[in-house]
């Protein structure tokens, strides 16, 4: 099997978001790298949550493509999206609350399975893999932010995707729940899903991102490695004054 | 097509829209802070026409100057209603807030059914058949006072949510109720105030319908339901676009019913309102 | 797990005696009596279909007695214009209860409206059908439409009310196990998904508009297959008792007293509710709006006391606490 090294699983090419005149996006340009962690970074309003929306589906771009697999994928339905091998997390976690943790996330292996106990199967091993399998019985809405984190995440995994979009999944976690947060997406990276993942954290994105873009009031300031992204001059600019730390 | 009969339309549609303009403005005020749709808004328009006729008929007051204690009793009824029922929860699935207006409602208006009897009534004020008339069209001057009434009133309501440190806390709270409450604002002082408010709104519309409405306890309902369509016509909680939407509705209405026959009026807003909820929900002043 | 246990074979021995009971109904009661139970079911029964749109996929209409409505208008049209049988004319009232549903929800669903909006809509929809009743001579328009009585099985017409009574009762039992079938079902795990986040679950591959859709067509094709025992049944109908926002109201408290979303939750919130709308009106009637007055004071009670329905809020209530030794961090 030939491997294709650096192959870019997802392009953005040429894209262009306005809400009422102000562009969130600008002309953006970027690769999400097959296989690898890969990171968005910004400071707060720079337009990534906004990025998300437009790759997964809910919003439609006025111009630009997003390629995906030979296809484009701008104006499809969020559903379609999913269809396809593409599935998100929300900044906000959206869990099923009165749904037991179980059947949260069968709803998302039904997608590929029409045989109910194929499904039940196959979410209680993603369960397994996420740490909630003891929960598995219970309600949504009785577990911790950190649980249904967790939850949201195996839910989003049942759907067996190809690239997986979290956005910013360690937000009000501490530190030891951060750590296991980290743990468990490396694991899911290691099986083979590619990540594209928003964080606020530049410490955790520079060490744990392989690649990275980086977007300041809707436009690409830079794209590459930690260490490329480290070094550029219009990244240092933008986050002046921040917390910046070099990996 | 006869221009005199246009006229007249147009004249009679500006009026009326007046009154639905200033009841549309008590209910998106209170949608646009309290975020809840008040299904209860005709019944207090309704006890501001009983509160008024009462007035009238037992110590002869004018309907418009009773006015001065509707605004008062309907603020009054309001709040109390609010903070008695509707505050406690704020917090609950959204279905919930839309049945307890709508069994406040029923309740309202069967009280006043209770009391009265269900029979229609109207008054007659000393001046119901004057008339001014400016050239080809002929305005009730009962009409052109509560138009001009109603004007005021809001023109009073825009000043005082401008103006008033109150009506700014008001404001603040539509716009944005966690930075309000950071502020602090107290918020739940607020939603009984603003709900105070609507009903006032209603109430007085009552009170300026009466010398020439007729009453009954569930003639609020067909105002309920103009009132819902001119407050999403006009985009939910925007003042002005309910004081536009009014005007627009009521204008529609009057020239509808030139060209169709009378039973069928509600037709025209009611399409009003369904193509604007599906082709452009935020209304007039919204975005799409 | 032994409490458990316990639980689940308790409420079907509960089920099996109230079935025994409504069964055998017509041995030890009256006329009188079992037209109240008629109308119970028969309100339980289109809470039951309200239900499926509302507590299962989470759409709140306030307009669902348009549905039932055009099923009792159709199908008496039908008899009155052609002589179809209202055993084949209820079936075609559920289609045009159906076909309405399908209009409503494509246009709300398309447009993407939620919440108040679509409350809203309903509302309006319901509004507009009831006007163009009023006014449509060809059903009778404000005069409304009586049907005749000559007792004939072809008909639907009885002499006495046992053989309406069966039939509703059936009708119950029917959508029990049709709403069982539901929540039992993919489908409606989907819709319940839905209802709790529709954005979620449409990032997680779900055709939300199609299945709303599907929801709204099959609720509002029970709603008008009703339609037409309600015309022979009463024998008179009218497009202000049928397309009255009272009515769709009054259908969507049964579940919300009785428990929103669950499969008999309509059927207790009926045995609630309506006896006490009865009653309050057979006492209270002949003070004018006295016992509506009291009407909104329930509802207001209903809707902040046991918000979800008195079911459901029991079985939070009954609901497994964690175990020690359970791990609290998640």
């Amino acid at each position: 099997m030939m491997k294709r090294a650096d192959a870019s699983l997802l392009s953005v090419r040429d894209l262009t978001m306005e809400f009422r005149g102000l562009k969130a996006l600008s002309r953006l340009d970027m690769n999400v790298m097959s296989g690898k962690v890969n990171g968005l970074i910004g400071p707060n309003g720079a337009g990534k949550t906004t990025l998300f929306n437009v790759i997964s589906g809910f919003l439609k771009p006025q111009e630009g493509r997003i390629l995906f697999e030979d296809r484009n994928l701008a104006g499809l339905r969020p559903h379609e999206i999913c269809r396809l091998g593409i599935v998100r997390t929300f900044q906000i976690v959206k869990v099923f609350p009165e749904l037991s943790v179980l059947k949260n996330v069968m709803i998302g292996s039904f997608n590929r399975h029409k045989n109910n106990k194929q499904s039940q199967e196959v979410s209680e091993k993603v369960l397994e893999m996420v740490g909630l399998a003891g929960k598995k019985n219970r309600l949504a809405s009785s577990l911790t932010l950190s649980g249904r984190k967790r939850l949201e995440l195996a839910r989003a995994l049942a759907t067996e995707p190809a690239l997986l979009l979290l956005d910013e999944t360690m937000a009000g976690l501490n530190p030891t729940e951060g750590e296991e947060m980290l743990s468990v997406i490396h694991e899911i990276n290691r099986s083979g899903v590619t990540i594209f993942m928003i964080e606020h954290m530049m410490n955790i994105m520079m060490s744990v991102c392989e690649h990275i873009v980086v977007l300041n009031y809707g436009e690409k300031i830079a794209e590459g490695n930690p260490g490329e992204i480290s070094k550029d001059r219009r990244v240092i600019e933008a986050y002046l004054g921040e917390e910046f730390t070099v990996a | 097509m006869n221009s005199e009969l246009l006229l007249q339309g147009i004249a009679s549609g500006l009026l009326i829209g007046g009154v639905y303009a200033l009841v549309a403005i008590g209910l998106t005020l209170v949608y646009g802070v309290l975020n809840i749709i008040n299904f209860a808004h005709g019944a207090l328009l309704v006890i501001g026409m009983y509160a008024s006729y009462f007035l009238f008929t037992y110590f002869g007051v004018d309907p418009y100057l009773s006015a001065l204690v509707i605004i008062p009793l309907l603020f009054v009824i309001g709040g109390l209603s609010q903070k008695i029922v509707i505050n406690p929860l704020i917090d609950a699935p959204p279905h919930v807030c839309v049945f307890v207006t709508i069994g406040l409602g029923y309740f309202l208006e069967n009280f006043l059914a209770f009391v009265w009897s269900p029979e229609y009534k109207n008054i007659e004020v000393s001046y119901v058949r004057s008339i001014i008339s400016l050239g080809e069209v002929t305005i009730p001057v009962t009409r052109l006072i509560t138009f001009i009434l109603a004007l005021l009133l809001t023109l009073a309501l825009y000043l005082f949510l401008k103006k008033t440190d109150t009506g700014k806390a008001i404001r603040a709270c539509a716009q944005e109720k966690e930075a309000a409450v950071l502020m602090g604002i107290d918020t739940k002082r607020i939603f009984v105030i603003t709900f105070g408010i609507g009903a006032a709104c209603a109430g007085a519309a009552g009170a300026f319908i009466l010398p020439f409405f007729y009453l009954g306890p569930y003639v609020g309902h067909t105002f309920l339901l103009t009132a819902f369509i001119v407050v999403v016509f006009g985009s939910m909680g925007n003042f002005w676009g309910a004081f536009l939407a009014g005007l627009i509705i009521g204008l529609g209405e009057s020239i509808g019913e030139i060209f169709l026959p009378s039973a069928m009026k509600e037709i025209v807003s009611l399409s009003i309102f369904i193509i604007v909820l599906f082709f452009r929900p935020s209304g007039l002043m919204g975005h799409p | 797990m032994k409490s458990a246990m316990f639980r689940f074979s308790y409420s079907k021995i509960m089920v099996a005696a109230a079935l025994l009971v409504l069964l055998s109904l017509p041995l030890y009661t009256g006329s009188y009596l079992m037209h109240v139970v008629i109308i119970i079911l028969f309100f339980g029964y289109l809470g039951a279909c309200w239900n499926i749109a509302a507590g299962y996929a989470g759409q709140i209409s306030l307009g669902h007695a348009i549905f039932f409505g055009a099923g009792a208008y159709t199908s008496t049209v039908l008899f009155l214009k052609a002589g179809v049988s209202p055993w084949i004319g209820m079936w075609l009232g559920g289609v045009s209860g159906m076909l309405l549903g399908l209009f409503v929800g494509y246009l709300t669903f398309r447009y993407g409206l939620k919440g108040h909006y679509f409350i809203l809509a309903t509302m309006a929809f319901g509004a507009l059908t009831k006007v163009i009743a009023l006014n449509l001579d060809a059903i009778g328009a404000a005069q409304g439409l009586i049907i005749p009585f000559k007792a004939s099985f072809v008909n639907f017409q009885f002499t006495g009310k046992t053989p309406y009574y069966y039939y509703i009762l059936f009708m119950v039992i029917g959508i029990v196990l049709v709403c069982t079938a539901v929540e039992r079902s993919r489908f409606g795990q989907i819709l319940m998904a839905i209802r709790e986040d529709e954005d979620a679950a449409e990032s997680l591959g779900v055709n939300t508009f199609m299945y709303k859709l599907l929801a709204m067509v099959l609720s509002s094709f029970v709603t008008g297959l009703v339609g037409a025992f309600y015309s022979f049944y009463i024998g008179y109908i009218h497009p202000d008792t049928l397309f009255t926002p009272f009515l769709s109201i009054q259908i969507t408290l049964i579940p919300i007293t009785g428990g929103l979303g669950s499969v008999f939750g309509p059927i207790v919130g009926s045995f609630i509710l309506s006896p006490i709308s009865e009653i309050t009106r057979g006492f209270l009637g002949k003070f004018s709006g006295l016992h509506l007055m009291v009407w909104g004071v329930v509802i207001m009670l209903i809707v902040i006391l046991i918000p979800k329905g008195i079911i459901v809020e029991i079985q939070e209530r009954l609901r497994p606490k964690p175990k020690t030794g359970e791990d609290q961090s998640l």
